[in-house]
């Protein structure tokens, strides 16, 4: 760089210096991060281009834009794969899996972080030590004690089961989250009067937002898109989900497959929706947090 | 005052343990009971003590699947700094962050089932991705990936890698967007060069955030396979690709071993948590935390 | 001996965990009452294979609401509800086993026959006694054989836990326009046409034989065919019970040719990664000109291939006692369970979906030979589904993998995939299949 340069950030210009600095190193990068980011929407080009195709073309070359543009296979795949009333009990479930996990996942977290009480570090190892367990392994047990509880075939049951599957990873978060928020705040509402109650609703969850937002994202996501649970415990069409009765046209996967894909993409959509929505959220949550 | 946090500390926390002692221990107290049953899950379970368990440690497609989990975990390192640098990439904002923000987390918002299909398609004898090697002047490189455990392995965990950074990624964004801006700027103020901000600075601070992002990757490596190799090669070719939780699913479901299937997931349980235990020991140990 | 004993103390457990489970008890005073007329209600239907897919528009729901619909019109104030199993069979494994655990039964269930039926045998209700009560249907179906308790009815001596559907087997779809400008003429009478159609097919440049053989099931389909030209009689029936090893000659003969045909260059390369039914799609987009697939595919075939599709059967691979004739058995069979609460009425419906009308809609909706024999010969309407008809006239024995246990039809499947990928030589393959078997059928 030289010595002019050290001397122009001696006059306080440093700035421009850091600026060029950056410069010098970002164009690579930059090139790298769009390639992953080609890779990542490779997908939903694939389903896209392949829900607008015929089969022939499909046949023809699995990965390819429409010769002609059909909307042949998004038709048999909502009427296939009933999706209004699908998408209806895909969207009640993961509603209420998402609250109901950030809810308890929040509680714990406040117990484990904000309030002293003796066996606070077993009860916090307690809820983590799950996250080691294959869900699959619970699969019949899991069955089985649904059809007694009477909640078999109905939304309670995966509700509950996806809640307690999620559960240490939620607490984990959410504990940690709020650790890292200095203990004096929760100090100074309570010597402002504040109720244990209030310390948890006014203070800390304002300040969680970013947290918050990422629980929802990542349970929204994980609760969609759950296959084998959904698949065993809601077979009827009033409870059956969107993810289940697309995949159910993977029986005509050997013959329709563009059915298929149109299918997937049907049932893919309202995620990606609902994570540009959050996105953005998240963005301005994380901005009102750094203060930019 | 120490006594109202005490009595709401056990409110509080009482939710989460009731769900996860309800739908989560007591099921697996099933699957630990019938792991010492010859047992097809139909009919009544027979009692046979440790008998699945010195099958187990005999049977050489475990070996196979336990191994593969391992190799998988070795991706684990990946996970944990790649996914760091890009979002520290995108919270210093390189040009075009915004769209590297919304796009990296796309792979994490498809179901595994999609990522599944598209996978077999692209490492087809005669997909894309052959086609890109051939383009580039790499055709040395094609290869029929998913037709042989060389290849097949490498395969997958690309892809559960690809699956999984936007998640890693966001977490560290949210853990970045946690910390004190001033660090940064002093860091800054000294002229250190960004990399070294990176390194010196922020990642000090992000050790729970790593901590966080190294169990759960190498949790996932162990317990959270099935749903690629499901979808991606089926176990194949062969018994290359099989990872243990694949195993249970075909010794219960295909053979009607579900007794040895228990033994196997409760060993897998058992192996999952005492490498996380042991991480997240190691990890507690070191001063910064 | 120990099926017995599993019966005689889950019959204890239930009553002594679960309070008086009567439904489970089929037999005495309920049994007369069951050949009765059976009380009006709303049956349950779980169904699997193909019928997974049973969505509304498909062929497969056609033909079962139109059972339902003739089952409805004889039964007034009944009607059946559907319930779609899924199209993998593991899944319905898992859900059957967690269905039963939890002491949840449907009346009646359409799904795999065989090996895939046999697993459950102690939840299914024994159908004797309401064959008896139907004089002429015992007659009537064809393959009643893998219906029975050890694959072997004696007559209807033997305990009968399902009724056949169907019949299956395989035939050698082939492109006509390819075969013309290779100039060969169908159908191919030996083995040695095929090696020599073979090779006129590579010099028109098309793959002559697609096979998608990721699972194995490729090479299953074409081996348990060629049994048919190596195998005595009773050869199935002592396979299965371990008296014929597998890797007796007339099992590795037939691999060992499969083998050689993929060395003499007739089949596709990729055919140890593909999937079988991906592999169909080499055919219908005319790369390949040759395929061995059963009767449901013709429907897709004959939309993609339109009059240059032919069909013929796979040509005698040896000179076994049995060469020439046809091999197959039904793919899917009923059952009811002995947790069904009105095991009357689901017999009713029963009697309605295996009857020659029925059978005859198999034919027209599904192109599917019905296990009922006799059905209207006008019904067919193509020489494809002719062929199958004509094959489900006189089988000479049944397919290999219909019969043998599931653990070990997977290991077989696993082991054919290696052979004809080259992995391992034939015999080999089979070697460590016999090896294997002791721990394979110990289940459990």
């Amino acid at each position: 760089m030289g010595a002019s340069t050290l001397s122009r950030r001696r006059r306080g210009a440093h700035a421009a210096v850091t600026v060029r600095r950056r410069e010098r190193w970002k164009w690579p990068v930059v090139a790298g991060m769009a390639l992953i980011s080609a890779s990542a929407l490779f997908p939903l080009y694939f389903l896209v281009s392949n829900a607008l195709r015929t089969n022939a073309d499909y046949a023809g070359a699995k990965v390819g834009l429409p010769t002609t543009f059909s909307a042949g296979a998004l038709e048999r795949a909502w009427e296939g794969a009933s999706v209004p009333t699908y998408l209806r009990n895909s969207l009640i479930i993961v509603v209420g899996t998402v609250i109901l996990s950030v809810l308890v996942a929040t509680f714990a977290a406040y117990s484990f972080s904000k309030l002293r009480w003796t066996a606070r570090g077993k009860a916090y190892l307690l809820v983590l030590v799950w996250i080691a367990v294959p869900p699959l392994i619970l699969l019949v047990p899991l069955y089985v004690q649904m059809v007694e509880l009477g909640l078999f075939d109905t939304y309670w049951s995966v509700i509950l089961i996806y809640t307690a599957v999620n559960l240490p990873f939620n607490t984990y978060l959410m504990t940690a989250y709020f650790r890292s928020l200095p203990d004096e705040l929760a100090e100074a509402a309570r010597l402002e009067g504040a109720s244990v109650h209030q310390i948890l609703s006014r203070v800390l969850l304002p300040l969680a937002r970013p947290a918050l937002a990422t629980l929802v994202i990542f349970n929204f996501l994980w609760v969609w898109n759950e296959f084998i649970f959904a698949l065993l415990l809601l077979p009827s069409d009033e409870t059956k989900t969107l993810t289940v009765g697309v995949l159910q046209l993977q029986g005509r996967f050997n013959l329709d497959p563009t059915a298929l894909m149109a299918g997937l993409l049907i049932a893919t959509l309202p995620v990606v929706g609902v994570y540009l929505v959050f996105q953005r959220y998240l963005v301005r949550a994380v901005a009102a947090g750094i203060g930019r | 005052m120490a006594n109202r946090d005490r009595l709401w500390g056990v409110v509080y926390a009482l939710p989460a343990l009731a769900l996860v002692l309800a739908f989560i221990a007591y099921p697996l107290s099933s699957v630990v009971y019938h792991a010492f049953t010859a047992w097809d899950g139909i009919n009544p379970p027979e009692w046979v003590g440790l008998e699945n368990f010195s099958t187990l440690l005999e049977d050489p497609l475990f070996r196979t699947s336990l191994r593969n989990n391992v190799l998988f975990a070795l991706s684990v390192p990946i996970q944990v700094t790649v996914p760091m640098l890009l979002a520290w990439l995108i919270y210093e904002r390189v040009p075009g962050w915004r769209f590297f923000r919304s796009t990296f987390f796309l792979p994490a918002v498809i179901s595994t089932v999609v990522v599944g299909i598209v996978a077999q398609v692209v490492f087809r004898l005669d997909g894309p991705l052959n086609a890109l090697l051939g383009s580039v002047g790499l055709g040395a490189l094609q290869s029929d990936w998913l037709g042989s455990a060389n290849t097949s392995i490498p395969a997958v965990l690309l892809v559960v890698v690809w699956a999984n950074f936007g998640y890693n990624t966001l977490i560290y964004l949210a853990g970045m967007s946690a910390l004190d801006p001033a660090l940064r700027e002093a860091a800054r103020m000294d002229g250190a060069r960004p990399l070294r901000v990176l390194f010196s600075v922020i990642a000090p601070n992000l050790k729970r955030v790593m901590e966080l992002v190294l169990v759960t990757s190498t949790v996932t490596a162990f317990a959270f396979m099935f749903a690629y190799i499901y979808v991606i090669t089926n176990g194949g070719p062969g018994f290359d690709t099989y990872v243990t939780e694949f195993m249970i699913y075909k010794q219960a479901f295909a053979l009607g071993r579900t007794g040895y299937a228990c033994a196997i997931g409760l060993v897998l349980v058992v192996i999952t948590a005492g490498i996380g235990f042991l991480q997240i020991r190691v990890l507690t140990r070191s001063p910064g935390i | 001996m120990r099926r017995t004993l599993a019966l005689v103390v889950s019959l204890a457990l239930l009553a002594g965990c679960g309070g008086g489970d009567d439904e489970q008890e089929p037999g005495g005073a309920g049994g007369a009452a069951a050949v009765a007329t059976p009380t009006p209600g709303t049956l349950d239907l779980w169904v699997g294979g193909n019928f997974a897919g049973a969505t509304p528009g498909t062929p497969y729901r056609e033909w079962l609401d139109a059972q339902i619909e003739r089952f409805k019109g004889e039964n007034t104030g009944s009607d059946v509800k559907i319930t779609l199993l899924s199209t993998d069979n593991e899944q319905v494994a898992a859900k059957l086993q967690a269905a039963f655990q939890a002491r949840q039964s449907p009346d009646m269930m359409l799904f795999y026959s065989g090996g895939y039926t046999t697993p459950y045998e102690a939840q299914l209700l024994q159908l004797n006694k309401y064959f008896d009560a139907t004089p002429g249907l015992f007659d009537s179906l064809s393959g009643m054989d893998l219906s029975c308790q050890d694959l072997d009815c004696k007559g209807g001596e033997n305990p009968i836990i399902a009724v056949p559907h169907d019949f299956g087997t395989y035939g050698l779809f082939y492109n006509k326009a390819m075969f013309a400008k290779a100039g060969l003429e169908a159908p191919l009478e030996t083995w040695d046409d095929l090696l020599a159609a073979c090779d006129a097919l590579k010099e028109t440049g098309v793959t002559p034989i697609t096979f998608g053989d990721r699972d194995g099931y490729s090479t299953d389909n074409w081996i348990t065919l060629m049994f048919g030209s190596t195998f005595d009689e009773g050869d199935v029936a002592k396979i299965n019970a371990g008296e014929l090893p597998y890797a007796d000659p007339k099992v590795v003969e037939p691999l060992q040719q499969l083998v050689d045909l993929k060395e003499r260059g007739c089949v596709n390369e990729d055919a140890s990664t593909r999937e079988n039914f991906d592999a169909n799609t080499d055919f219908t987009s005319k790369k390949s000109a040759m395929v061995l697939m059963y009767p449901a595919v013709i429907p897709d075939f004959k939309d993609k291939l339109g009059k240059d599709l032919g069909i013929m059967a796979l040509p005698p691979s040896g000179d076994g006692p049995l060469a020439g004739r046809s091999v197959g058995n039904a793919f899917y069979n009923f059952v009811i369970t002995k947790g069904s609460e009105n095991p009357g009425l689901a017999w009713e419906f029963i009697k309605v979906a295996a009857d020659k009308e029925a059978g005859g809609q198999l034919l027209t909706i599904l192109g599917t030979p019905p296990a009922v024999k006799g059905v209207d010969p006008s019904l067919v309407e193509d020489e494809f589904v002719q062929f199958f008809v004509d094959a489900a006239e006189d089988p000479a024995i049944p397919v290999l993998d219909s019969v043998i246990p599931v653990p070990v039809a997977l290991t077989f499947y696993k082991q054919l995939q290696q052979a004809f990928a080259g992995k391992a030589s034939p015999q080999a393959a089979m070697e460590e299949l016999d090896k294997q078997l002791p721990s394979l059928q110990a289940g459990g």
